[in-house]
């Protein structure tokens, strides 16, 4: 039985810096499925399965990017992290900045990671190997615990 | 005697006498002046003599000094004597207080006098006043400066590193992905595309490091330098290695500072000594002592040494005195340095060394001056 393929959702605003990530996320050994959200907002109504995200699957884990017009990263995290219903899913916040506001901003706002992205692409892939390691083999995510119902 | 009309005029800097729109008179004699649009002194002569001589002046012939229409006005009012009177400032007259009355007045030394000192306490409250809207408009200035120094350093950190990644990033997906349909010199172009990027990267992390030991608070406390001296070698125990180096540490006193700025101080100090090496495996020194105004460190090596002449050049921001080829790096390491070092109120020099290399040394404060200075509350328990 092959198990079922990782859930991810990108949250960044920019198709290039999507298109990047995909690509590394692309040579994962971990199956995984790939969806994105434009910024904050529409990443909040897609897992709020709000109209027209009926369809939306759960994903096991976030990536987020920080800067975003509109509804930014910080902002997410705030309305995600004390919505009871999707406060558990992992946030791994990738970006740019290595701002200590910014990271100390995160983490208090309960983001479960925080990441720089590297400019050197081999340096990024391995960041996103690292990530797809613990994040999907290593650790075990809410979605695994089986349901006692 | 009490006066019926009281007008305030600003004497400007380049001696101009102009109305400040300050009125008071009292109520039985209806006056004008506050709804009348008076830019000159209403006593113009009088007022011109109390500011030249720094002295009260007064009338009892009004009908002469007022401005054509006033005169009228003041007749109405049976008003016939005015006064002027400066207000002394460290600037010489800053003001000037116009009074008109009912009754033909006399003022006698002893009024002079009084007036005299009333004018100068005046002017000292608006001297006072002055310096302190100077300072608020000031401080403000830096307020802004600094938001604005904290805007550029986020934009550096993030919005300008942004597109590099995107040069890079697709850039190096080209040659990896397309190497079949790119001939040798269009994958060394893009090599070049990449390298370029990746300076600027490297240049704009380091401003992003030299603004930040600027603007950073310091977290000041008592140190060993020993212990951070260890830290460092530790931390650069591969390219000590490398070079062979021997690095002798002396004795080193215990410093107040802030711990991750004197560590990256002392790491790059020792970083250079080592890169800039001569032929041979490099001879480092870190050593201590006394001096007049704290302690003063020194990290000198046996390298190929500074021309004197550059001596103060090698401080300032991306400046370099070798190729990229020969020696890697963006040149602002020694500019943070002398941030660091300025920040916690010592200095950073460079002297040619003993043999040949150079001795780069620095002031610190002693942990007694640096508490007394930033604590003062910790002697009054």
């Amino acid at each position: 039985m092959t198990p079922k393929p990782v859930e991810i959702l990108l949250v960044d605003d920019d198709p290039a810096d999507l298109r990047l990530t995909r690509e590394m996320l692309s040579q994962s050994k971990v199956r995984n499925r790939i969806r994105s959200a434009a910024d904050g907002a529409e990443a909040l109504a897609y897992l709020r399965r709000a109209e027209g995200f009926e369809d939306a699957v759960r994903p096991d884990v976030i990536l987020l990017d920080l800067n975003m017009p509109g509804m930014g990263g910080h902002e997410f995290l705030q309305e995600m992290k004390t919505d009871r219903r999707l406060s558990s899913i992992p946030v791994v916040v990738v970006t740019t900045s290595d701002e200590e506001a910014d990271i100390a901003e995160s983490y208090a706002l309960h983001a479960n990671a925080y990441v720089t992205k590297p400019i050197d692409l081999d340096q990024f892939a391995r960041i996103v190997r690292a990530i797809e390691d613990f994040w999907f083999q290593v650790v075990k995510l809410p979605g695994d615990i089986p349901d006692e119902g | 005697m009490d006066w019926q009309v009281a007008h305030g005029c600003v004497v400007d800097p380049d001696g101009g006498i102009r109305s400040a729109s300050l009125w008071d008179h009292s109520d039985a004699y209806p006056w004008p002046g506050g709804d009348l649009d008076l830019a000159t002194p209403l006593l113009p002569a009088l007022s011109q003599r109390a500011t030249t001589t720094q002295e009260p002046a007064w009338t009892t012939e009004l009908t002469g000094e007022l401005p054509e229409g006033w005169a009228l006005a003041a007749k109405r009012a049976g008003l016939v004597s005015g006064a002027a009177i400066p207000i002394i400032t460290d600037d010489g007259v800053g003001a000037v207080l116009e009074f008109l009355d009912d009754h033909p007045i006399h003022l006698d030394d002893d009024f002079v006098s009084l007036f005299h000192e009333v004018g100068r306490q005046l002017g000292s409250v608006v001297e006072r006043e002055r310096h302190l809207a100077e300072l608020d408009a000031i401080s403000d200035e830096l307020r802004r400066s600094n938001l604005e120094l904290e805007r550029f350093a986020y934009i550096a950190s993030h919005d300008l590193q942004e597109p590099l990644r995107k040069i890079v990033g697709f850039s190096q997906l080209l040659t990896r992905r397309h190497a079949d349909a790119l001939d040798d010199e269009a994958a060394e172009y893009l090599d070049y595309v990449v390298d370029g990027a990746k300076r600027l990267q490297d240049l704009i992390q380091d401003l992003l490091h030299y603004s930040r030991a600027g603007r950073d608070d310091l977290d000041l406390e008592p140190l060993e330098l020993t212990d951070l001296v260890d830290d460092v070698l530790a931390d650069l125990s591969m390219a000590v290695d490398d070079a062979a180096a021997t690095i002798d540490v002396g004795d080193l006193p215990q410093v107040a500072g802030d711990r991750s700025k004197l560590t990256a101080l002392l790491n790059n100090l020792v970083a250079n000594a080592l890169k800039f090496r001569g032929d041979g495996p490099p001879h480092i020194s870190i050593s201590g002592h006394r001096a007049e105004d704290g302690w003063e460190i020194a990290v000198e090596d046996d390298g190929i040494g500074i021309d004197p002449a550059q001596h103060e050049r090698v401080f300032e921001v991306f400046s370099r005195l070798h190729t990229r080829e020969a020696y890697p790096g963006t040149g602002i390491g020694l500019a943070v340095c002398r941030r660091i070092v300025e920040r916690h109120g010592g200095r950073l020099w460079v002297e040619p060394g003993h043999d040949g290399g150079s001795v780069f040394r620095f002031t610190l404060p002693t942990v007694d001056a640096a508490t007394s200075a930033h604590e003062p509350e910790e002697t009054t328990r």
